[in-house]
């Protein structure tokens, strides 16, 4: 196999370019929503052939192991070609848990499959009554001879009506507080006992689910880590996620639209408008330099610390404010359902506006990220 | 003074009454799943109330009432989300027609509008980017004793309007006329806009008009037209008032009952100087209104109700658009269903905040028409 992290990065860039550009579906470009799994399968399908499912991955586990900077050099071509994403949370949440914390028999079982699609996971923590406060989560795993029989609800989960697994959060010890008695557990989204029911968001699309568990047997080879020390790893995760979250894709994705649409409109001889968005390109700028130094992080095999936060926070607000002025760019155009045409090609400024309206939200909200930073970062009393 | 006041609250009263039996978020989102963005049933409703009828001088069966009257109603209507094109048709089309010369035909037009029999829609735009009224390409040319109407409109809100107010360019400057939605030659396409609501985009290809269907006559089209948005700019403003003070009403219940750590959210003190900040916004909100209230008079030159105006829908779109967002930050995941009442007035808010200017154009707007009415004074 080629070796990617051999070539120099504008060579490897002009490579993947050439790829998206001759190899991706049209149709499926800059999608209007996010894709269900039956409608990007086929491509991801093509990618998993080629030993593209997971290129952060390290190649001992199948992955293409890339450096740090080719794997943003990737997203960015992704997000230039508009490139639908994938149920994604087995790349990049279940591969990283199980490559540090998985038994050999839960990596040989799981990482081939999630590498293949065979699997398709969905993130199960949020509760109706957990959500920033997700140690108080209430659904129970209670042990039953070789399995743990789990009974609760989880809701918000993206995507599980396309899963096929669902990695999950369950208390295991009730007398334990909070934190303490919490479990990370492996569930088969076809055992008896489970029932999801999808949940439209504010564009009408069917984006999450609430997930019932009743008396849902869960071997007990499923579970990762040792019982009760889910959080801790739940935790460790947490920084991957924000990592992910944190990543300049969308707000330059939205940038570049937002770059189309002044363009068609004349803006750019509008110096009020190049001073907004002159201000945005730098707040990206830095939020790709900050980026890169916390992959540097990963790669070197350091953890993530707390500071990960603020990433995470300038990310989606800078995607929330490009997304702000795209709307209003859009002038009259700003309240219509559907891309709209500007120059040569579509624009849909409310697709840009409803993605960046959650991203403050998921992941941990933005407050939390912010009493985490008071707290842990600066140390405030 | 104490009559009028005494007035509005009674105004402002029975639209809560109807409001309250109306159910109203039920139903529009019923309608939304049929694809209707209103109903024809509840307009009739609205006009036995007198509301559509608000600007509408006495002898077109109207109430007679002024913009004052008007704008408390439409912010009633705001904090209820009705999804009826109010302010569309009783602010706007009934502000042009009420400044066209062409009496008769107008004040006909404008008591079908009151009695809810006619929903007339007012074409002006042509391009989404130019809100200028005077730009104008459609052009209305003579044939015989006819008038023929050549061109194209966009956005027209309300597309279900059965008949559109076309301004057209003639030799002696912009005419109004009215064109009913199936007159030959005249093609419509709706375009759905993001809080239900559709608006059309039209193509006139020799569309036949005669001379009694001119509301305004070559020359009187441009000020009737800048009289009425500005008119419907100040109740868009009003509107997204209402709106923007229900949503505070639902954001900080929220706060007061959602327990996340063992307390409420309102316990936390990030949250609640986001509510007091919002409170502000909405306060704002109400400043700008109340000043345009407290300077217009009904002879009030045009060009104070433009800069008035400006004033009002640049403060209110910028506030609404804001109190919106962070309405649904403040809900948390629950707050980016759209099951959740806040999403469906965040949508409503995002449509009237870009109709006819949003804040960004609307504040540029009022620092050129104060710059020139200080360039007067000096
Ligand atoms: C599009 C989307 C996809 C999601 N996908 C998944 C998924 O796949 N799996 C999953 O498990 N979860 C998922 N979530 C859920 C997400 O993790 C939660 O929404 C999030 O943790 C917040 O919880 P909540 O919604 O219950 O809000 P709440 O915790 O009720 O918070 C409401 C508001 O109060 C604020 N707040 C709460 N506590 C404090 C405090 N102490 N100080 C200051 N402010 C505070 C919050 O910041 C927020 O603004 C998803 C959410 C969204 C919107």
């Amino acid at each position: 196999m080629k070796d990617w992290n051999a070539l120099p990065d504008d060579q490897f860039r002009v490579d993947i370019r050439a790829f998206l550009e001759a190899n991706y579906p049209e149709h499926l470009r800059y999608p209007s929503r996010r894709m269900r799994w039956h409608e990007v399968k086929e491509w991801y399908l093509l990618r998993a052939e080629q030993g593209w499912t997971a290129p952060g991955w390290p190649k001992e586990y199948g992955g293409v192991g890339l450096s740090p900077t080719k794997q943003l050099i990737y997203i960015e071509e992704l997000e230039r070609w508009g490139v639908a994403r994938a149920p994604d949370q087995g790349v990049i949440m279940v591969g990283h848990l199980l490559i540090k914390y998985g038994t050999d028999a839960q990596k040989k079982e799981f990482l081939p499959k999630i590498l293949s699609w065979e699997h398709i996971w969905c993130q199960g923590y949020s509760e109706p009554n957990a959500g920033s406060d997700l140690a108080s989560l209430r659904t129970q795993a209670v042990e039953d001879g070789d399995d743990y029989v789990v009974n609760g609800q989880k809701t918000w989960t993206t995507l599980a009506q396309d899963a096929t697994h669902m990695f999950l959060l369950a208390r295991t010890d009730q007398q334990a507080k909070k934190q303490a008695g919490i479990s990370f557990l492996l569930v088969d989204l076809d055992t008896p006992g489970v029932t999801i029911r999808p949940i439209r968001n504010i564009a009408g699309h069917e984006e999450f689910c609430e997930v019932f568990l009743e008396d849902v047997r869960v071997p007990k080879r499923n579970l990762v880590g040792a019982p009760n020390e889910g959080w801790t790893m739940a935790k460790a995760l947490l920084g991957f996620e924000r990592l992910f979250l944190g990543s300049p894709k969308l707000a330059q994705n939205a940038l570049g639209r937002l770059r189309t649409l002044a363009e068609a409109r004349g803006l750019f001889s509008d110096q009020g408008f190049v001073d907004q968005f002159a201000r945005l390109e730098l707040d990206v700028a830095d939020l790709g330099e900050a980026y890169e130094s916390f992959a540097d992080q990963v790669r070197a095999g350091q953890p993530l610390g707390a500071d990960i936060s603020w990433l995470k926070v300038w990310g989606t607000e800078t995607f929330d404010r490009i997304a702000a002025l795209a709307v209003q760019s859009a002038e009259s155009y700003g309240a219509l359902a559907g891309p709209q045409r500007y120059g040569d090609t579509d624009v849909d400024a409310l697709v840009l506006y409803f993605d960046a309206l959650p991203a403050t939200i998921y992941g941990g909200t933005n407050e939390i990220q912010r009493n985490i930073l008071s707290k842990q970062v600066l140390q405030l009393p | 003074m104490n009559d009028s006041a005494d007035e509005l609250r009674m105004l402002a009263d029975s639209v809560v009454q109807f409001a309250r039996n109306d159910d109203t978020l039920t139903r529009t989102r019923a309608l939304h799943k049929g694809g209707a963005a209103f109903s024809r049933e509840t307009w009739s409703t609205l006009a036995d109330a007198g509301w559509l009828g608000i600007l509408v001088p006495e002898d077109s069966g109207g109430l007679g009432l002024g913009l004052r009257e008007m704008a408390v109603v439409a912010e009633e209507l705001g904090r209820a989300r009705i999804p009826e094109p109010v302010v569309a048709v009783a602010g706007f089309t009934a502000s042009v027609l009420s400044a066209c010369d062409r009496k008769a035909a107008a004040s006909e037009l404008l008591s079908e509008l009151a009695s809810g029999a006619t929903i007339a829609a007012v074409a002006w735009q042509e391009d989404p980017t130019d809100l200028d009224p005077a730009t104008t390409h459609c052009r209305a040319t003579h044939e015989g004793n006819a008038i023929v109407l050549n061109g194209s409109k966009c956005l027209v809100l309300p597309a279900e309007a059965d008949v559109f107010l076309v301004s057209s360019e003639t030799d002696e400057g912009v005419a109004l006329y009215s064109v009913p939605s199936d007159a030959p030659g005249l093609a419509l396409e709706r375009r759905q806009q993001v809080d239900g609501s559709w608006v059309a985009d039209l193509r006139l290809d020799n569309v036949s008009v005669s001379a009694d269907q001119m509301l305004a006559s070559p020359g009187q089209g441009l000020p009737a037209l800048e009289r009425g948005l500005a008119r419907a700019a100040l109740l868009a403003g009003a509107e997204l008032t209402g709106l923007a003070h229900r949503l505070l009403g639902m954001t900080n219940d929220y706060l007061a009952t959602r327990k996340q750590f063992g307390q409420p959210l309102s316990s936390f003190q990030a949250l609640r100087h986001r509510a007091v900040d919002l409170y502000i916004q909405h306060e704002l909100m109400q400043a700008s209104l109340r000043h345009a209230f407290r300077t217009l008079r009904p002879d009030s030159p045009l060009a104070l109700e433009q800069r008035l105006a400006a004033r009002v829908k640049a403060r209110t779109s910028d506030a609404a658009m804001r109190i919106g967002r962070e309405s649904v930050q403040l809900h948390g995941a629950i707050g980016f269903t759209e099951e959740a009442d806040v999403g469906i007035h965040l949508k409503r808010i995002m449509a009237l905040s870009a109709w006819l200017g949003n804040a960004a154009w609307q504040r540029r707007r009022h620092f050129e028409l104060s710059r020139n009415t200080q360039q007067e004074v000096a």
